[in-house]
């Protein structure tokens, strides 16, 4: 038996009736997708965007802030680490880098953090776009996406501002001006939008300093009358044993000591429990769809009734009616899992690029097979599911021909 | 080769009715002949061409073609033996919308085969020209009533049966429609040497067939 020609022509006869259920399974399967890979972007790219940063030291506040200040640079007011305690950090033992960071002021909309050299080079690991790491006060490094050219100069304000001001009203700091010596590599992160200057500016800026080095170096060792507080340390320690060892030191020290890491696992445990409410609500979409799709297939058959009955008085097999029934109704799933996935595809791009400018770090825009378990749980269900009508048409007596 | 139809003591009652709507002792119709069934509506008509068809099993009694015994036969085997020696003729046609004239005449072919082979089609395609019809590929909604009934008519010759049975063939046609109709469903049936059963009001139809019968209480009685 062939039943192909007479399932196309049923679908064909019934074509926006048709395009309608392939529509509303394609949303279905869509929601279940991006719902599933925008959680598990969001995963991968905050992890990620952690990465350059291994342990944070901050003053005594919320470790959630203090992750979302460094790692995101969202603006948040932190408590400073101050100038004893930073110099005493300085010189902490176990450890491959320490870098003082200092946040608070923006330029060209973009926020402007004041460290050290060598905190540049740690993120400059792979090499610099183009230029060099800062060298005196008064030069700049600039993250991937800031606009600046290098060379170009800019005056900081004080806060961060993603509007640029009409006339440039805000409060400038005149002295602190600089130009752009080098440009960072790309990280995905929102460090790409940040601009690095050295420390040592920014304490002057903000009067956090008394003194001032008669040599015009920059960076560590610091006379004890020219080291600021700063908003916070970044430590890479040298191993895994002096990490642990020095957070706890540092507990104890008044300090917040933390892990980012730690502190995104915590976000993604809060985060998991709202992607099970997503998933929930997105199997909810799946069971509503296929009990839309049996509502319309029962519908349909009973307006083809006749139609059944005719091909069963004509001599069809029970089993042709079956797959003729069964088919249509898995022609339209099908076509609706198809459009699900390109409605994800699509859906997943608008959505990552758009959380990647409001959440200033890159989603990756992936979609992985785990995704499309909803799609294939539809599809699953909904060829089971068509077996009902289409054994019901089977069972319709030809009696009924008129 | 047509088939000849024995009917022995059939009875054939609805769920709950109190009189038989079929209760016929024995009724013969010879091979190839055309047979002309009317009657008051209600009568019982469409139920003696389902029974004929093997669509309604009677609840006793043969209903014999050649040496088939329809009644007799499991459901399945019912299916099978009216797909292969049944033609169906509808009052309303009942073609299939999303199919083209061609398409609605090789339907039957398709609940038994995957493909059409080149015999069928060019069958089906002649069957369409002596219908009238020049345009095989034409979707079937575009047709008028009576192009629609003759393209029914090349469906149900398809598979050259030895019965064809048409149920009020040209009730929902206008008089010219009707008339090439049936002068196409007595043609082609000769043609092909099959055993034709009408059922009609048609005085026009009746007159065409080979004999007459009416039937009424249940009962079938020759008319002149």
């Amino acid at each position: 038996m062939n039943p192909l020609p007479l399932v196309a022509a049923d679908l064909r006869a019934s074509r926006w009736g048709a395009l309608v259920v392939a529509l509303l399974v394609g949303c279905a399967v869509a929601l279940s997708v991006v719902v599933s890979a925008a959680e598990r972007s969001l995963r991968a790219g905050s992890a990620r965007a952690a990465d350059d940063f291994d342990l944070l030291v901050g003053g005594p506040g919320s470790a959630t802030d203090l992750v979302l200040a460094t790692v995101y640079l969202r603006p948040t007011d932190l408590p400073l680490v101050d100038a004893k305690r930073v110099k005493r950090l300085m010189e902490a033992k176990g450890t491959a880098l320490v870098a003082p960071l200092a946040f608070g002021d923006s330029a060209d909309g973009q926020p402007v953090v004041g460290t050290i050299e060598a905190f540049v080079r740690h993120l400059a690991r792979r090499g610099m776009i183009e230029g060099r790491a800062f060298a005196r006060e008064g030069e700049a490094v600039v993250g991937a996406d800031v606009r600046l050219r290098l060379g170009e100069r800019a005056v900081p304000v004080h806060g961060q501002q993603t509007v640029k001001l009409p006339g440039g009203a805000g409060h400038h700091h005149d002295e602190e001006a600089f130009s752009v010596v080098g440009r960072l590599p790309r990280s995905g992160t929102a460090w790409d939008h940040a601009i690095l200057v050295p420390i040592e500016t920014v304490w002057e800026a903000h009067h956090l300093v008394l003194g001032e080095r008669d040599d015009g170096r920059i960076g560590p060792p610091w006379p004890d009358d020219a080291v600021g507080g700063a908003s916070v340390v970044v430590i890479k320690p040298a191993g895994v044993a002096d990490a642990y060892r020095l957070r706890q030191a540092l507990k104890g020290d008044g300090l917040l000591a933390l892990f980012p890491a730690e502190t995104l696992i915590e976000l993604y445990e809060a985060l998991g429990s709202a992607g099970a409410v997503a998933a929930a609500i997105a199997h909810g979409a799946h069971a509503l769809v296929l009990i839309a799709i049996g509502l319309v297939a029962m519908a349909a058959l009973a307006a083809r009734r006749t139609q059944i009955a005719v091909l069963r008085a004509m001599g069809a097999p029970a089993g042709f009616v079956f797959l003729v029934v069964w088919l249509e109704i898995v022609v339209l799933l099908a076509a609706g899992v198809v459009l699900g996935t390109g409605l994800a595809w699509a859906a997943t791009a608008v959505i990552t690029t758009w959380a990647s400018a409001s959440l200033g770090f890159v989603l990756p825009a992936s979609l992985s097979f785990g995704d499309f378990s909803g799609a294939g749980l539809i599809l699953l269900a909904g060829l089971l599911l068509a077996a009902l009508p289409a054994l019901f048409a089977a069972r319709q007596p030809a009696a009924n021909a008129p | 080769m047509g088939a000849t139809l024995a009917l022995r003591n059939l009875t054939l009652a609805f769920r709950g009715a109190t009189a038989p709507v079929l209760d016929i002792d024995a009724w013969n119709v010879a091979a190839g002949g055309s047979v002309g069934i009317t009657g008051a509506s209600g009568a019982g008509k469409t139920t003696l061409l389902h029974a004929l068809a093997g669509i309604v099993v009677p609840e006793s009694g043969g209903v014999c073609w050649d040496e088939d015994d329809v009644a007799t036969l499991s459901s399945g085997a019912r299916d099978a033996w009216r797909r292969q020696h049944v033609g169906l003729v509808f009052q309303d046609f009942h073609l299939f919308p999303g199919l083209s004239a061609l398409g609605n005449v090789l339907l039957p072919m398709r609940f038994d085969h995957w493909g059409i082979d080149a015999d069928t089609r060019s069958r089906a395609l002649s069957l369409l020209r002596t219908a009238g019809l020049s345009a095989p590929d034409q979707p079937v909604t575009t047709l008028s009533r009576g192009e629609r009934q003759r393209v029914a008519i090349a469906r149900a010759l398809l598979r050259r049966p030895a019965i064809v049975l048409a149920d009020e063939p040209t009730a929902s046609l206008d008089t010219d429609s009707a008339r090439t109709t049936v002068d196409l469903l007595l043609t082609e049936t000769q043609a092909a040497d099959a055993t034709l059963l009408v059922v009609s009001h048609d005085a026009g139809v009746l007159a065409r067939c080979d004999s007459r019968w009416r039937l009424a209480d249940g009962r079938l009685a020759a008319l002149p």
